[in-house]
C-alpha cells in the first residue's frame, strides 16, 4: 500500500474513532439509565475497541 | 485502599505510563493518552475494586468534561486558521518590527509581546512558529530566535489559546472561574515580569536588559492588570490576548519617549516582499478577526441581558452516586453544564462566521482558501480531541475509583504542609513538560494538587492556581512545542541546545511563583 493511502487511512480511522469516543458514551448513559445490558455491553465495547486501536494506530 | 508504597505506585501506573511513553519513547499524547486509560481501567478494576457500572458512568462523565474543552479547542483552531489564511498573523508580524530601530524595543515587541497576543489567539505551539523566523529575519541566530520566543510567552499559556488550558482545570476540578482566576492571573502576572526581562537579557545582552528594564516593568505592569482585570471578571477567554493587545498600546507609547525614541525601520525588507509577492493588504481588515472577537467577547460578558439570554440553554444531566468494591465513594451529582450558546466556544464561533465573512467580501480568502482552512482545522483537531478525551477518561477514572485520593494522601505524608505551595508549579511544569501541554497538565494533576490541598488543610485555589501557572511556564519546556519552534527555523535535530537554553531560563518565572505562592499560602492558612 502506497504511503499516501496509509496517511489517509489513519485519518479516515481517527475521525471514526473521534465520533465514536464523542457518541457511544451518550447512548451508554441510555443505556445505564434504562437498565439496557446488552447496548451496554457493545457501546462499552466499542469505545474499550475505538481506544485500544488508537494506541495501535502509530 | 490502604496506602503503601505498592498501592501508591499502583495508583500512579497510568500516569507513569504516559510519562514514560512520551518521554523515554517519543509516543504523541493520542497515543500514550489512550494506553494510558487502558492501564486506569486494568488497575481500577483489578486493584481499586471499580466495577462496570462505575467504569462506564466516569466513562459517560469524561465525555461531557470533553466536550467542554473540545468546543474551545476547534474553534480556537477555525478562528487562528482563517485569520492566518487571510494573511493577518503575517502582516501584523511584518509591521510590529518597522515600528522602531531601536533593538531591545524590537526584541520586546515580537518575543515578548507578539508571541504573548498569538499565544492568546492561537497557541498549539503556533506563537513559537510564526515569531521564531521573525527574530531570524531580525537578525537572531536560529538557537536565540526559537529560545526568545519560546521564554516570552510562557505567562500567557493558561489564559491562551482562548483559556483552553484554564478550562480544563475548571472541568476536571469542577470549581469555576470566579474561584480560581484571581490567584492564576496574579502569579502568571507576576511571571510576566521575569519573562519579558529574560528575552531582553537574551537578545542584547545586560545593555540591552539595563535599557529596557524601565519600559519591561510598566509594560509587565500593564499586561499583569489587564490580565488580572479580564480574568476576574469572566472574560478569561481573552484574558492573554487583552493583555498582549494593552501591552502593544503600551509600547506605541513608550517608542514615543526620548529613550526608546528610534527612526522606524524600512517598512518590508526585501526578504518578505520576495517570499509574498502578492497585493498589499490593509492592516486593520486583516486583524479584524482578533478585534470581532473581542467586541463580541467584551459584549457578551458585560451586556447581561445578553449574557442572560445566551446563557439560557444549558445541557447538564444528572449522575447517581457511585461506590467501589472497597469502598471509596462518589457522591451524586450533577454533570458539567454546558451552555449551548453562551460557551467561550460559541463566541469564537460568532467571531469566525462573521471574520470569515469579512474576509471573503474584502477578497482575502476564497473557495480554495476554505478547503484549506477546514483541512488544517481538522487535521489539528482530531489529533489534539482523541489525546484530550483519553486523558480526560484516565483522570475521571482515577478519580473515581480512588487512584487520585491515594496518590494525594501519599504526597502528602510525605511533603511537608509548608514545603507543598512551593512544590505545586514544579508539579504543573512536570505535567507540561511531559504532555507538552498546560492542558493535559492540569486534566493529569488538577485534581490531584486539589485533593493534596484538600488533606494538607492548604487553600486550593492557591494551590491549583500554582498548578496551571506552573503548566502554563512548564509548557514551553516541552520537547513537543521545542520541535514545533525548531522545524520553522531549520534547527530540526538540534532541539537539545534550545531546550536546555529554554529550561534553564524557564525555570526563573516558575521558582517566583513557587515563592509566591509560599507567601501566599503563609499569609492565608
Amino acid at each position: 500500500m502506497k504511503k499516501s493511502s496509509l496517511v489517509k487511512n489513519k485519518a479516515q480511522i481517527q475521525l471514526m474513532i473521534f465520533a465514536a469516543e464523542l457518541i457511544l458514551p451518550f447512548l451508554l448513559f441510555y443505556a445505564l439509565n434504562h437498565g439496557l445490558l446488552w447496548l451496554q455491553v457493545v457501546t462499552g465495547g466499542l469505545i474499550s475497541l475505538g481506544i485500544l486501536v488508537q494506541v495501535l494506530l502509530a | 485502599m490502604p496506602l503503601n508504597f505498592l498501592t501508591w505506585l499502583l495508583a500512579l501506573l497510568p500516569v507513569l505510563t504516559i510519562i514514560i511513553l512520551m518521554f523515554a519513547f517519543n509516543w504523541g499524547g493520542t497515543r500514550a493518552g489512550a494506553l494510558g486509560w487502558i492501564v486506569a481501567v486494568v488497575v481500577a478494576v483489578l486493584a481499586f475494586g471499580t466495577g462496570w457500572r462505575l467504569l462506564a458512568y466516569a466513562q459517560v462523565k469524561s465525555i461531557l468534561l470533553s466536550t467542554d474543552v473540545l468546543l474551545i479547542i476547534w474553534t480556537a483552531l477555525l478562528l487562528y486558521n482563517i485569520a492566518n489564511q487571510a494573511g493577518a498573523i503575517r502582516i501584523i508580524g511584518e509591521r510590529l518590527p518597522t515600528l522602531t530601530s531601536d533593538r531591545v524595543m524590537q526584541v520586546l515587541l515580537v518575543s515578548w509581546l507578539l508571541v504573548s497576543f498569538i499565544q492568546g489567539m492561537g497557541g498549539f505551539g503556533v506563537p513559537i512558529a510564526v515569531c521564531a523566523p521573525i527574530l531570524v529575519a531580525m537578525g537572531f541566530s536560529p538557537l536565540q530566535a526559537v529560545v526568545m520566543a519560546a521564554l516570552g510567552h510562557g505567562w500567557g499559556v493558561n489564559f491562551g489559546s482562548m483559556a483552553t488550558a484554564f478550562q480544563a482545570l475548571m472541568a476536571v476540578t469542577g470549581l469555576p472561574a470566579e474561584t480560581l482566576a484571581p490567584l492564576t492571573a496574579l502569579f502568571l502576572g507576576a511571571a510576566s515580569l521575569p519573562s519579558g526581562m529574560i528575552v531582553a537579557y537574551l537578545g542584547t545582552g545586560w545593555q540591552g536588559l539595563k535599557k529596557g528594564f524601565p519600559a519591561i516593568i510598566i509594560l509587565s505592569l500593564v499586561m499583569g492588570v489587564t490580565q488580572y482585570f479580564l480574568a476576574t471578571n469572566n472574560l478569561y477567554i481573552l484574558a492573554t490576548t487583552g493583555a498582549a493587545m494593552a501591552g502593544m498600546l503600551v509600547c506605541l507609547f513608550l517608542l514615543r519617549l526620548p529613550m526608546y525614541h528610534a527612526a522606524p525601520a524600512p517598512e518590508h525588507t526585501a526578504e518578505s516582499s520576495l517570499a509574498h509577492p502578492e497585493k498589499p493588504r490593509s492592516f486593520l481588515v486583516s486583524v479584524s478577526a482578533y478585534v470581532i472577537l473581542v467586541v463580541i467577547g467584551f459584549f457578551v460578558s458585560l451586556v447581561k441581558p445578553v449574557n442572560q439570554l445566551l446563557n439560557q440553554v444549558r445541557l447538564n444531566t444528572q449522575f447517581p452516586a457511585l461506590s467501589t468494591s472497597l469502598g471509596w465513594q462518589t457522591p451524586a451529582e450533577a454533570g458539567r453544564a454546558i451552555s449551548i450558546f453562551g460557551h467561550p466556544g460559541m463566541i469564537l464561533l460568532y467571531a469566525c462566521l462573521i471574520s470569515y465573512g469579512i474576509y471573503r467580501y474584502a477578497g482575502y480568502l476564497n473557495s480554495n482558501d476554505t478547503k484549506q482552512i477546514l483541512g488544517k482545522v481538522y487535521k489539528s483537531g482530531i489529533t489534539a480531541s482523541l489525546a484530550v478525551i483519553s486523558m480526560v477518561s484516565m483522570a475521571t477514572i482515577m478519580n473515581h475509583s480512588g487512584m487520585i485520593n491515594l496518590l494525594a494522601r501519599g504526597i502528602s505524608e510525605s511533603v511537608s504542609r509548608a514545603l507543598y505551595p512551593a512544590v505545586a508549579p514544579f508539579l504543573g511544569v512536570l505535567g507540561a513538560f511531559i504532555t507538552g501541554s498546560n492542558n493535559n497538565s492540569n486534566v493529569l494533576f488538577g485534581v490531584l494538587q486539589m485533593e493534596t490541598a484538600r488533606l494538607l488543610d492548604l487553600p486550593i485555589p492557591l494551590i491549583l492556581a500554582a498548578q496551571t501557572a506552573g503548566g502554563s511556564l512548564g509548557s514551553i519546556m516541552s520537547p513537543a512545542k521545542v520541535i514545533v519552534g525548531c522545524s520553522t527555523v531549520g534547527l530540526v535535530g538540534k532541539e537539545a541546545g534550545a531546550l536546555r537554553k529554554i529550561i534553564l531560563f524557564g525555570l526563573i518565572p516558575v521558582a517566583l511563583v513557587a515563592i509566591l505562592s509560599t507567601i501566599f499560602a503563609l499569609g492565608l492558612i
